[in-house]
């Protein structure tokens, strides 16, 4: 069998995504025995050129890691797009946005003033895309209008979220990638959600309110939600064998996205979990007894869209009207 | 230019607000057509993937009407639908949208008047809001 | 031909009879002398106090009935001949030609349009005309065109014209002969004529005198001047109207002794609907009572005064048009003391129910009794309302005296169940359903047909119905677009049915009415043919389009358009759904020993059900036990009481006494009850919890002082015999109701306390009863016959007082009572030795945890919510648990004795059908996606999920699952989702909706 080529990127990213490869150890072998890696700039230095001289096609599979946050982020993966026969959402910025996504809250211009008029930074320079130095011109790429998941700026033909893929998806994926399996578009995102590989014990739900948690003294052996601490799981992809709970009792904060053929993570959360918040006695509850419950679960956007704001349905703050 | 003429998707609970809906009918009580209905058994079915839904393919205002509280068919779906819409209010709001474009409503089978009134202020208010353009802006610029 | 069961009236009440035997597997005659059945309900523009559209609640009733395989229905009808004895009546009826054959008529109406004969119109009240070829009216059930034999002049024109050859001039009346078991008299009512009984209301002799029936017709969209009350003079909108209480009611000389039951209800529902239609206009109603005693009726006479409605006390003595063609009412105000002429454009007359006109041929005919006004006789008003005098022949609805619809859909019910009694033995289901078989359609592509409704010109004036069909037919899926006058006429449904067969349609659209009135009638037609009926949509673009907007026919188009594209794009993403059957038993558990509960238990015996009857007293007998006789009777209430045990222990049912309820699990067929510890297993459940007087505590010094008690009291007192002979005893009605916090009036207060003042004057001759009260509720048969005779004791002086001036009492030696008289606008002062307070009532205190144990609701005055005010008063939403008596509100025992009879009669139904049937929309669980998060649990109301420990996810129970779909929304991951309203379904209606940038 010919080996296969493949490329690694990255975008926006935090670089946890280009770690998580070596996360696999020993296996990393058996994909260099199956692979070529023919693109990698955080680990081999390759200019520009090299992918641009490469033929189209030329890359087997490449592996996006990070957001679209930048015009070069943008330029860079249609390239890539020309030169490869697949292209891998790698983590769950490149699948659904990211963390970064966030950001999406705020304008371009609110992000690159917040970023460089903090007291240590700020002299009263912002970057320009354009700066004349002695040397010469200066380009520096843009920021887009406002992040978005690989998805939105090229062709993606397999998704793989997670912060980062955990060895044990990347097994999977390399396994079955490498070995021509026929994988579909969405098969490495599961169908089930985190509580079902959490390992904590469930009550049904009846939340009286939400609490932070530095505020509870969590049981490790119950599940968090019942402990009335926000908990993702339920509507986050079950692919990774719930470490955070179950491992470290700590709540799902759902960086692995919605689960297969879900689109929005955020408002399914919140629909199941203001079902169950101040569900006890909601008959007879006064108005300020249910905006208690209510407004106990703090920055509702924030907390359900952690990671997938830019590929939910409204992506990022519209400018409607000042609501 | 005419005035914008908003379009509103109504999701309406069978038992009470269509019901009161169709009494309104009955009643000939006049009201904008501007109201498109889609009947649920229980307001409590509606998810806020719906309300998105809407406000995605074009929904300028989203009207959820149930049963009074107490009233519920159900007996008490209607809390929950009152706690799921708060909430997305709030995100509505966090995400730049106008949260007076959701608007939920307790009308009875019996409030064929109240139905009128509802439609006909809802429409007033999204009118006075404008339309709603959730297409995305080029990224770049 | 054999049958078991005649129905004699095809009104709501004889509909209601004939499904609830037939829904039972017995066969059943229904004989109308009309045209059509429907009989006064369909007359109605709006029913109180739900203002409900009346054809729109009664018509689907009626087509169930025609429809079903049990029932025959023979209309233009008579009974001419009854032989033999209860379960065997020899009956001859005589049926009249309608020179038109049913089975071929399509009612398309061609021939009323041809035919050059103008004849007033019966059904609008001879305000419009109708054809010699003619139906009653558009939803008339069956649909079949009737040639009116005294007007019709022969000339063929129908005949030429009708393409149908339906038409057969030779076609003969016939005489039938029927064997039967039993005999339901269901003949209703009609309205009194007022010219002839009240002339000095100047009825057909001034033109804007109206008769409340012909008022009803004005308001009705349909009627003669299409919803608008208008003026007769001159076709102008009055600017003031009245309407005249009683007119032909509580009058003997002039008129009939009794209150016909529903005047002041339905005067208060037609001036209020007015003042909300039409709000410049004044309206006024003289009444004498104002006599709103039924559930909800106080807040909705309390609603009409809010808007604006005048209620003025006082019977007119004449009326007459002043020479400006007003018309003068010449009264005397009441409240006032003032006579007074006022003048208004409109006058309308509340005139009473009376007997039907050919009571008295057929109580010759059926050889039973008729009462005194000509009325069918009970055998004992009371204690056996359904019962006639002659065995195996019963009665129900306003046959027996006035009523309104629930308590006749009751006595529908109750005498269906009395009716039983003459059947035992008889094989059910002689006719073996014959269901079309399904067809499967699963791996079809969809082949929806469109049908758009004209709804005569409810729609069809209003849009353009070509448009709408236009805009349907190049839709994907769309095989098939058609349009009918009145989809939901019979004819409309034999031309779904063709089309389905034709162009093998495998979904259905109907672009009409609302899906909450007539989604059944056309589910039905779709497994007439063959399919599954939830392979069905309709879009409503009747009462959410053309009536709501119709001054914009190119907007409400367009809408009609959009929503019809939102109902295909629904249909499209149709499956079939089934509803799985579950068995039902023959054990009932009845709660409640009181006389509804006992009587209910009773009934349910007497057809070989296991009975379990438990009361929470020691002692069966409730209110009985407490009462010293039942108004408006001598009946000693113990007595009756214990005639009732002892029936009871004759039967094999099982009391248990001082029962505490602790638990209820399960559902129809399956419950598992709780009581004193014990476990009891039983089908079916019928609550019969009663009333209760509100505390008293806080109302005229209450507890203060023995001589102070509550009516109840006094009634055990005279029981017991423990008064000390007063001399002045003062009762106050009302207490602690029809005010603010607890408007509902108590229905029965008036009556007892008339029961008890005629019983102390009876005791003691020489005392004196004031009556304090606010308005004299009396209604039912003989009460107000019997209110007029201890009015007519001197020694019972009548005071009325208003909530807003409430008597003050002093205790002292005496009690003082300060009381101020509205009608003669002074204060009174009274010493009395006893004061006797007719309190309010509210449901049992069991209310509150039964209503959670068994997941149904209250009302906030703790009575049980039946499944719907006019036509399920025993039933509730889900099936299995039913209601009768006092738990429903208070009611007289022969009201309460109707509703158990009937209630049994409902729980008989799934019991002698032996199943039960789940609801088709439901949630599921997808298995392979159920994470097991256990979200949804908790948010089902009914307690139909649960965590399967074994698979580790959740288990929907499908006969628990109501389908509200709150699970469906829970579900973070999409693993649970609801039938036929999925999220992929209401998604592809949202899109369907926005689909058009264009605005509408």
């Amino acid at each position: 069998m010919m080996k296969k080529k493949i490329a690694f990127y990255w975008c926006a990213a935090c670089g946890g995504c280009e770690v998580s490869v070596l996360d696999i150890d020993e296996m990393i072998l058996d994909v260099i025995e199956k692979a070529d890696i023919v693109f990698w700039p955080c680990a081999m230095d390759p200019k520009y050129e090299d992918l641009e001289a490469m033929e189209d096609e030329e890359i087997d599979i490449a592996f996006i890691n990070g957001s679209i946050r930048s015009e070069e982020n943008k330029e860079m993966v249609e390239l890539i797009r020309e030169k490869a026969k697949k292209v891998v959402a790698y983590g769950s910025c490149s699948s659904i946005g990211g963390l970064f996504g966030l950001g999406n809250l705020s304008s371009k211009e609110e992000l690159i003033e917040v970023g460089y008029s903090t007291r240590s930074t700020d002299d009263g320079v912002r970057p320009q895309n354009e700066s004349k130095v002695e040397e010469g011109e200066l380009e520096l790429p843009s920021l887009l209008h406002h992040v978005v998941p690989l998805d939105r700026v090229i062709e993606v033909d397999h998704y793989l979220p997670g912060c980062p893929p955990l060895p044990v998806q990347l097994e999977e994926a390399f396994t079955a990638l490498l070995g021509d399996e026929d994988v579909g578009k969405y098969d490495l995102i599961s169908q089930k959600s985190v509580c079902d590989v959490c390992a904590m014990d469930r009550e049904e739900k009846r939340i009286e309110k939400i609490r932070p948690i530095q505020e509870v003294s969590i049981d490790p052996e119950k599940c968090i939600l019942d402990q009335g601490v926000l908990c993702m799981g339920p509507a986050t992809a079950g692919m990774c064998e719930a470490p955070c709970p179950s491992v470290a009792a700590h709540p799902c904060v759902g960086c692995n996205g919605p689960v297969r053929g879900m689109k929005d993570q955020g408002s399914r959360m919140l629909s199941a979990l203001a079902s169950v918040v101040g569900i006890e006695g909601e008959e007879n509850m006064e108005e300020d007894e249910l905006q208690e419950a209510i407004d106990s679960i703090r920055d509702p956007t924030g907390s359900f869209y952690t990671f997938s704001l830019p590929s939910s349905y409204l992506q990022y703050r519209r400018g409607d009207v000042d609501g | 230019m005419d005035e914008h003429e908003p379009r509103i998707i109504a999701f309406l609970c069978n038992w009470c607000s269509y019901a009161g809906g169709d009494l309104a009918g009955v009643n000939r009580e006049q009201y904008p057509p501007n109201i498109l209905s889609i009947r649920l058994m229980c307001s409590s079915r509606v998810s806020p993937e719906h309300v998105l839904e809407s406000f995605q393919e074009g929904a300028d205002g989203v009207l959820v009407a149930g049963c009074h509280p107490g009233d519920c068919h159900y007996i008490n779906g209607n809390y929950k639908t009152k706690r799921k819409i708060e909430m997305m209010s709030k995100i509505l709001k966090d995400m730049g949208i106008n949260p007076e474009r959701l608007r939920l409503e307790w009308i009875s089978s019996a409030e064929g008047g109240k139905f009128a009134k509802v439609m006909k202020e809802m429409v007033e208010e999204v009118k006075q809001l404008g339309p709603l353009d959730l297409s995305d802006v080029p990224l770049e610029e | 031909m054999k049958k078991d069961v005649l129905i004699i009236g095809g009104g709501i009440t004889g509909v209601q009879s004939a499904l609830d035997l037939a829904e039972k597997g017995y066969e059943v005659v229904i004989v109308d002398k009309s045209p059509s059945i429907g009989g006064n309900m369909v007359k109605l523009d709006k029913t109180f106090p739900t203002n409900d559209c009346s054809i729109c609640i009664s018509s689907p009733k009626m087509v169930e009935a025609s429809r079903n395989e049990n029932i025959d229905i023979l209309t233009y009808s008579e009974v001419k001949e009854v032989l033999g004895s209860a379960g065997r009546f020899n009956v001859k009826i005589w049926k009249k030609t309608k020179y038109v054959d049913p089975d071929i008529c399509t009612g398309c109406g061609d021939c009323a349009d041809a035919c050059p004969v103008q004849v007033p119109s019966e059904f609008e009240q001879e305000m419009s005309y109708r054809k010699a070829i003619y139906v009653e009216y558009p939803q008339s059930v069956p649909l079949t065109y009737t040639i009116d034999y005294d007007h019709c002049v022969g000339c063929c024109a129908c005949e030429r014209i009708c393409d149908a050859d339906a038409i057969d001039f030779l076609e003969k009346s016939r005489e039938i002969e029927i064997e039967v078991g039993s005999i339901i008299v269901a003949t209703g009512y009609e309205m009194m004529q007022p010219q002839e009984w009240r002339d000095e209301y100047g009825y057909t002799r001034y033109d804007n005198v109206y008769t409340a029936l012909e008022f009803e017709r004005l308001m009705s969209a349909s009627g003669p001047t299409g919803g608008k009350p208008l003026k007769r003079s001159d076709g102008k909108e009055p600017e003031s109207i009245a309407w005249i209480q009683c007119v032909g009611s509580r009058c003997k000389q002039k008129g009939m002794p009794y209150c016909s039951r529903v005047c002041c209800m339905y005067a208060t529902k037609q001036a209020s609907i007015t003042k909300s239609e039409m709000s410049d206009v004044d309206t006024s109603i003289y009444y004498m009572d104002m006599r709103t005693y039924g559930k909800d009726f106080q807040q909705y006479y309390d609603k009409a005064k809010k808007k604006g409605v005048n209620y003025i006390r006082g019977r007119p003595s004449r009326i007459y048009e002043e020479p400006d063609g007003s018309l003068a009412i010449e009264f005397e105000d009441t409240e006032k003391g003032e006579v007074k002429t006022d003048h208004v454009d409109m006058v309308v007359l509340s005139s009473a129910i009376m007997p039907s006109s050919g009571n008295e041929e057929l109580s010759k005919i059926l050889d039973i009794e008729l009462d005194e006004n000509g009325f069918f006789q009970s055998k004992e008003d009371l204690t056996d309302a359904m019962d006639s005098s002659r065995e195996g022949i019963y009665l129900a609805g306003c046959a027996q005296s006035p009523k309104d619809i629930p308590d006749s859909v009751a006595q529908g019910s109750g005498a269906a169940g009395r009716a039983l009694e003459p059947l035992k033995g008889r094989e059910r289901w002689k006719k073996k359903t014959e269901k079309t078989p399904e067809k499967d359609v699963s791996d079809q592509e969809p082949r929806i047909g469109v049908f758009v409704c004209h709804c005569g010109k409810n729609i069809a004036n209003y849009l353009d119905v070509n448009s709408v069909s236009e805009s349907v037919k190049d839709l994907p899926g769309v095989v098939y677009v058609n349009d009918s006058v009145f989809a939901c006429s019979e004819d409309a449904q034999k031309l779904i049915k063709e089309a389905i067969d034709e162009h093998d349609l495998n979904r259905i659209v109907v672009s009409a009415c609302s899906p909450r009135t007539h989604e059944q009638v056309f589910q039905q037609t779709l497994e007439e043919a063959g399919l599954n009926k939830y392979l069905f949509e309709m879009a409503n673009i009747r009462n959410m389009c053309s009536w709501v907007h119709s001054d914009d026919n190119e907007k409400a188009t367009k809408k009609a358009e959009i929503l019809t594209k939102m109902a295909v794009a629904k249909a499209r993403r149709l499956y079939a759904l089934t509803e799985s059957e579950i068995d039902v038993g023959n054990r009932t558990l009845v709660i409640g020993g009181g006389p509804a509960g006992m009587r209910t238990a009773l009934s349910l015996s007497q057809t070989g059900q296991e009975v379990t009857l438990v009361e929470k007293e020691d002692r069966l007998g409730g209110k009985l036990n407490e009462l010293d006789t039942l108004f408006p009777s001598e009946i000693d209430a113990e007595k009756f009481a214990k005639e009732l045990i002892h029936q009871i222990d004759e039967e094999d049912i099982r009391v248990i006494t001082s029962a505490k309820i602790e638990g209820i699990d399960g559902y129809i067929g399956n419950y598992e009850v709780t009581v004193n510890e014990e476990e009891i297993e039983v089908d079916t459940i019928v609550l019969a919890t009663g009333f209760q007087e509100i505390d008293p505590k806080d109302f005229y010094s209450y507890g203060e002082d023995d001589r102070i008690m509550t009516q109840l009291e006094l009634d055990r007192s005279l029981k017991k015999d423990e008064l000390e002979e007063p001399k002045d005893i003062v009762f106050i009605n009302c207490v602690g109701a029809l005010e603010e916090e607890r408007p509902w009036c108590c229905r029965v207060g008036c009556g007892n306390s008339l029961k008890n003042a005629k019983e102390i004057k009876r005791r003691y001759p020489d005392a004196n009863v004031y009556i304090l009260y606010k308005d004299m509720r009396v209604f039912g048969k003989k009460e107000e016959e019997y209110y007029m005779e201890v009015e007519g004791d001197e020694g019972v002086i009548f005071l009325r007082y208003s909530t807003e001036n409430e008597p003050e009492i002093e205790v002292g030696e005496r009690i003082g009572v300060k009381v101020h008289d509205n009608l003669l606008d002074e204060d009174l002062e009274i010493d009395a030795d006893y004061l006797v307070l007719a309190m309010q009532l509210e449901g049992d205190s069991s209310v509150n945890d039964l209503k959670k144990m068994l997941k149904v609701a209250s009302d906030p005055a703790s009575f049980y919510m039946e499944a719907h005010a006019k036509l399920r008063p025993l039933e509730f939403p889900s099936e299995g648990v039913y209601l009768a008596g006092g738990a429903h509100y208070p009611k007289n025992v022969a009201d309460t004795l109707a509703q158990a009879e009937g209630a049994a009669s409902k729980a008989l139904v799934p019991m002698m059908k032996g199943y039960s049937k789940s609801e088709g929309i439901i949630s599921v669980v997808d298995d392979d996606l159920c994470s097991g998060c256990k979200m949804c649990i908790s948010v089902c109301p009914y307690g139909a999920i649960e965590h399967d420990p074994e698979d580790e996810i959740a288990k929907i129970t499908d006969v628990l699952c109501k389908g509200c779909g709150a699970c469906a929304s829970v579900c973070p991951i999409g693993a649970i989702d609801q039938k036929g309203y999925d999220n992929e379904t209401i998604n592809a209606m949202i899109q369907a909706a926005l689909m058009e940038e264009e605005v509408m």
